[in-house]
């Protein structure tokens, strides 16, 4: 197959290699490009006029502009199948083997089966989906498949992403956004004043608009001044970097993209996400440039008449070979000049002002057609523009000229400065009547717009509000009123036909907010979401401000009344990949482990994440399925006995004068009167009332205590101990130290722990004597302190050891080795749960942020005649109102039934028609002691209902079983086994 | 992202602080306090645009809770106390 670029100049190109021509594909198709190309320049070059399809219409769209504000050149890019979407084709510089594929189309983009879509555009009116799609609501759901298939980007990887990417915090005395003569300027200005500086130009380049120029003066300035900045070691020079988002506090985020920089290199990642802080923020992003209203005025070939100017200097691609150039001011003669000097026949000029001046007498010296007074007010051809239809327009009247035939329609509607940024910091903005646009009003916060986003178009202006603004002095204030006379890009009369888009991504067009207007609707904000304009990745930096104007000439609104929409980060779209940078997979999730984790593995755990801790589930030597596993192990638990890694439990060290004091208003019950040596179940309230964790408080000296807590409550335990000591009762002399991690913790239970004990510890007195229940002693084990506390959460006779962490593992393993030999398991939480269950311990499946003491059972634990915190909230009258659901066991009628996940209960048969749940299930398993599945249940009014019959339903799942309801306790009511 | 003078630690990111809510809610005396005075300790919050006391909790760092002045409205922040000092 033979490969060109038939629209490549002869020679220039400020930012392509030309003595390299590489290969890239474009839908399955080799397109040549030079490096430095960007998609859309070596798609532009190659000749090839459709790229994208339109988001609703499926219209065929070429390329429009040059950088970010690109509404149609959407293509997705990849390398093999790792594939990013939506990638904007104008900023996405090519690699040698990018594969490139347009959106939105079925087959493909030049053949887009969908495009009979925009045959039916008069049925397509703004609010279409809404007005059609929503009734009868049933039918949502089958609509909504339909509509995806049709609307929509590119489509999402199936690949995992093969990129890498990377995060970077820095601080900074200045950031600065953009590289143009007034961002450069402030560059040198505070580099000079030894200032820190952060520069970033989202091209590849420095110079902003001057590359888009050929001009002796700005090309020496430019390079004279990248020489000294270069020469600075305190300007960091980032290129191919945006800055997406301004956040508070001056913290601004910059997604830059590495890798199309520099080609894939070992060792960097493809894009990096940067945190700045910054001391100033200088905005200086530039102008974007405007459309123009007219009939069919996104067909591929119409195009920005700066952005064309822009690609023959930039990439030596010249648009179009027979231009017609259009807009209001005198730049367009400049853009003639341009493709003139490229070797393009220029068909025609066409003027809106009648008294052109001198430019167009020079021009049309020359011979080429100017037509002054005279607009296009149609483009003809449908895949590609064939013609300009031309129309003399005045004050006087308007009649068709000639349809000129050409193969690019430039337009230019002037320039607007770029706002995103400024206004994404609150920041407030004037009407500015000689621009026809909005302007930034300086505020306090240290940021500051200068050049083409402050409205200053001419490069001596952006230069000195450059210099000055890098100094930290104070700008004059725009000038609002200075008419440039250039006319508006929305005061155009519609003369001919064709729809006149205004939002091109998202086909807007003028007609359609004339009809949002007509049915009522006045702020942009709604017109926005009714009509989607502006809601492209391209934010509608162009189609804003028109869209803007229409709204307000259709409610007879003054522009500056009818306001702006507001700007949200990020300004263009950064990838996902980006934002989590380098936090995935293992990385992005951290894993805390206890001291015998690897003797857990080593004997065949299977882990369960608990909070940021893995802890073993079951150990698979117990049974293949967790199922078979949790059951032989509660069994052996309650036969012989078990070790279980409890190490994950929350502990906290709390001591001082006043430490007694303090942990009698934390807990419910009184710790103050412990004895040394003693240990007391507590519950902590929230100050609302309801639970909020429990545990075991020990007294280990005079004044001092060792707290235990829920593994998951661990650190909202901790700052919920330290708002009491330091806001609630900063008097008390009491210090707090979480100690979790300092001690290793194994418990042991059984009817055979105590053996296993005295074979651990042959010295110890081990009799109900000196270790009762919920007694402590401290002894020694490898000259390392251990505690040996008796305390209890299976029910079983049961010891909590702990040791200094270091010696965790080596504890760990003298535990298995003894424990195997008296025929004891180890066990992991599944078979924790199911012992708990059948002793009716609570958990925070329970205690779930909405329960009271009494709702548990637990109301004996609160001591009303002391204040602690959330005891005086349980007196408030609605917690002794009836129907609160309390905590009940439930025994399931089918005896080796599970239980449906997210079970609800009813009180009657599911088969009878819809009926109330009155409670739900918050924990089951299967008791191996009772050989039946047991259950805990919140159900309103429970505790009056033991005896009763309920059934456990899912809806979702279409399950439901029959169940009893009994006490919570399943066995051992009386507590016989744990004081054994 | 704010950025919080900690007194202890100096300028921090607010990713290592905990928000503590409303700093100028003080407990009430619950022993001789009515059903409607106390419920609205626990439940009603004011709003406030523009100047605000907030209590956060420097986790990440000194573990200070501290008593921040902030508007609302422009995230400016005043003086920065721990709260244990701002009650003795
Ligand atoms: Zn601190």
């Amino acid at each position: 197959m033979k490969v060109s670029q038939p629209n490549r100049t002869s020679k220039g190109g400020r930012l392509i290699d030309r003595g390299k021509t590489c290969e890239f594909q474009f839908d399955k198709r080799t397109i040549l490009f030079h490096p430095g190309d960007s998609i859309a320049s070596a798609l532009l070059a190659s000749g090839r006029p459709i790229i994208g399809r339109s988001f609703k219409l499926h219209r065929p769209r070429g390329v429009y502009a040059l950088g970010t504000d690109e509404p149609n050149a959407l293509v997705t890019t990849g390398f093999g199948p790792s594939l990013t979407p939506n990638q904007r084709a104008t900023v996405t510089l090519v690699e040698e083997g990018m594969s490139v594929s347009g959106q939105n189309a079925w087959p493909n983009v030049q053949n887009d089966l969908f495009g009979l879509l925009d045959r039916a555009r008069s049925l397509l009116p703004a609010g279409f989906y809404y007005k059609t799609f929503m009734w009868p609501p049933s039918q949502w759901l089958r609509y909504e498949g339909q509509i995806r298939k049709m609307a929509g980007l590119g489509p999402p990887p199936v690949e995992a992403d093969s990129a890498r990417y990377a995060h970077r915090n820095v601080h900074t005395d200045v950031l600065i956004a953009g590289a143009g003569p007034a961002g450069l300027s402030a560059a040198l200005a505070a580099g000079e004043a030894g200032q820190d500086v952060i520069l970033a130009s989202c091209s590849q380049a420095l110079g902003g608009g001057l590359l888009n120029h050929q001009n002796a003066v700005t090309d020496k300035w430019l390079a004279e001044i990248t020489k000294k900045l270069e020469a600075l070691p305190n300007v960091q020079i980032m290129k191919m970097t945006t800055v997406v988002g301004v956040y508070e506090h001056n913290l601004f985020t910059l997604s830059e993209r590495v890798a199309m920089r520099d080609g894939r290199i070992e060792g960097q990642p493809e894009e990096r996400f940067w945190q700045v802080r910054s001391g100033r923020f200088i905005i200086a992003a530039g102008g974007i440039e405007r459309p123009l209203l007219f009939g069919d005025n996104d067909r591929p070939g119409v195009m920005l008449a700066g952005a064309a100017s822009g690609y023959i200097w930039r990439y030596g691609v010249m648009v179009g070979k027979s231009p017609v150039i259009t807009g209001a001011d005198d730049r367009i003669y400049a853009i003639a000049r341009d493709f003139l000097d490229a070797g393009a026949n220029v068909r025609a000029v066409v003027d809106l002002r009648e008294e052109p001046g001198a430019m167009a007498d020079l021009l049309a010296a020359e011979g080429v057609r100017v037509e002054r007074g005279a607009i296009v007010a149609r483009a003809h051809g449908r895949r590609r523009v064939n013609a300009a239809e031309v129309w003399r327009y005045s004050k006087s009247g308007a009649n068709k000229l000639e349809l000129i035939s050409t193969d690019a329609i430039l337009t230019s509607g002037g320039y607007g400065p770029a706002l995103q940024l400024h206004a994404q910091a609150r920041g407030k903005l004037n009407w500015n009547a000689g621009l026809n646009a909005f302007v930034p009003v300086d505020n306090s916060d240290g940021h500051i717009s200068i050049g083409g986003a402050r409205g200053s178009f001419d490069f001596d202006t952006a230069i000195s509000e450059g210099l000055s603004a890098g100094r930290n002095e104070i700008l004059p204030a725009p000038v609002l009123s200075d008419a440039t006379n250039v006319p508006a890009p929305w005061d155009l009369p519609k003369l001919s036909k064709g729809t006149r888009f205004v939002d091109f991504q998202n086909d807007v067009a003028d007609k359609d907010i004339e009809l949002a207007a007509r049915e009522g609707y006045r702020s942009i904000e709604h017109v926005k979401r009714y009509t989607t304009l502006g809601m492209g990745t391209d934010q509608g930096r162009a189609a804003g401000p028109i869209g803007l104007a229409l709204l307000a000439a259709a409610t007879g609104q003054e522009i500056a009344d009818t306001g702006v929409t507001t700007f949200r980060p990020p300004t263009t779209p950064v990838t996902f990949g980006a934002v989590a940078g380098a936090t995935m997979g293992e990385v992005g999730h951290a894993i805390r482990r206890t001291a015998a984790d690897k003797f857990h593995e080593a004997q065949g755990a299977s882990f369960i994440d608990a909070g940021l801790w893995r802890r073993p589930r079951f150990y698979k030597a117990n049974g293949a399925t967790v199922g078979e596993a949790y059951r032989t192990e509660a069994a052996s638990v309650r036969e012989s006995g078990g070790i279980i890694d409890v190490s994950t439990l929350g502990k906290i060290d709390v001591q001082g004068p006043d430490a007694g004091i303090f942990l009698d208003k934390l807990y419910t019950n009184r710790m103050s009167s412990l004895r040394l040596g003693r240990g007391r179940y507590g519950l902590m309230l929230r100050e609302d009332g309801r639970i909020f964790d429990d545990g075991v408080v020990f007294r280990i000296g005079e004044n001092r205590f060792h707290l235990s807590c829920t593994t998951g409550g661990a650190s909202a335990v901790f700052q919920h101990i330290e708002h009491a000591l330091q806001v609630l009762w900063p008097g008390l002399e009491v210090y707090v130290t979480p100690v979790t991690e300092e001690w290793f913790a194994v418990a042991v239970s059984g009817p055979l722990a105590r053996d296993l004990l005295a074979n651990l510890l042959p010295d110890l007195d081990v009799t109900n004597a000196t270790l009762p229940l919920m007694g402590m002693v401290e002894t020694t084990l490898f000259n390392r302190r251990l505690r040996v506390m008796r305390i209890s959460y299976s029910g079983e006779l049961s010891y909590e050891i702990n040791i200094s962490a270091d010696w965790g593992a080596a504890l760990w393993q003298r535990l298995c080795e003894l424990s195997s030999k008296l025929g004891m398991i180890t066990y992991g939480t599944e078979a924790m749960g199911a012992l708990r269950i059948e002793k009716g311990h609570i958990t925070h499946a329970e205690a779930d942020g909405r329960t009271i003491p009494d709702d548990v059972g637990l109301g004996g634990l609160v001591d009303k005649k002391k204040d602690a915190i959330g005891i005086r909230s349980l007196s408030l009258p609605f917690f002794s109102e009836a129907g609160r659901k309390q905590l009940v066991g439930l025994v399931v009628g089918d005896q080796k039934a599970s239980v449906p996940i997210g079970g609800q209960i009813i009180a009657k048969d599911a088969g009878s028609a819809s009926q109330p749940s009155i409670g739900h299930v918050t924990s089951w398993a299967y008791s191996s002691e009772l050989e039946r599945t047991i259950a805990l249940a919140l159900i309103k009014n429970g505790h009056s209902m033991v005896g009763e019959k309920v059934f456990i339903v899912s809806p979702v799942m279409e399950e439901s079983v029959e169940a009893k309801v009994v006490d919570p306790v399943f066995i051992d009511k009386e507590g016989t086994r744990i004081r054994a | 992202m704010l950025l919080i003078p900690c007194p202890h630690c100096g300028p921090r990111p607010e990713t290592e602080f905990v928000y503590g809510g409303d700093a100028r809610v003080k407990r009430p005396d619950p022993s001789n306090s009515s059903d409607e005075q106390w419920a609205a300790y626990i439940y009603e919050r004011e709003n406030p645009k523009g100047q605000h006391q907030e209590l956060w909790l420097h986790s990440a760092g000194c573990h200070l809770w501290l008593i921040i002045e902030r508007d609302t409205v422009t995230h400016a922040i005043g003086s920065v106390r721990a709260a244990r000092e701002d009650q003795q």
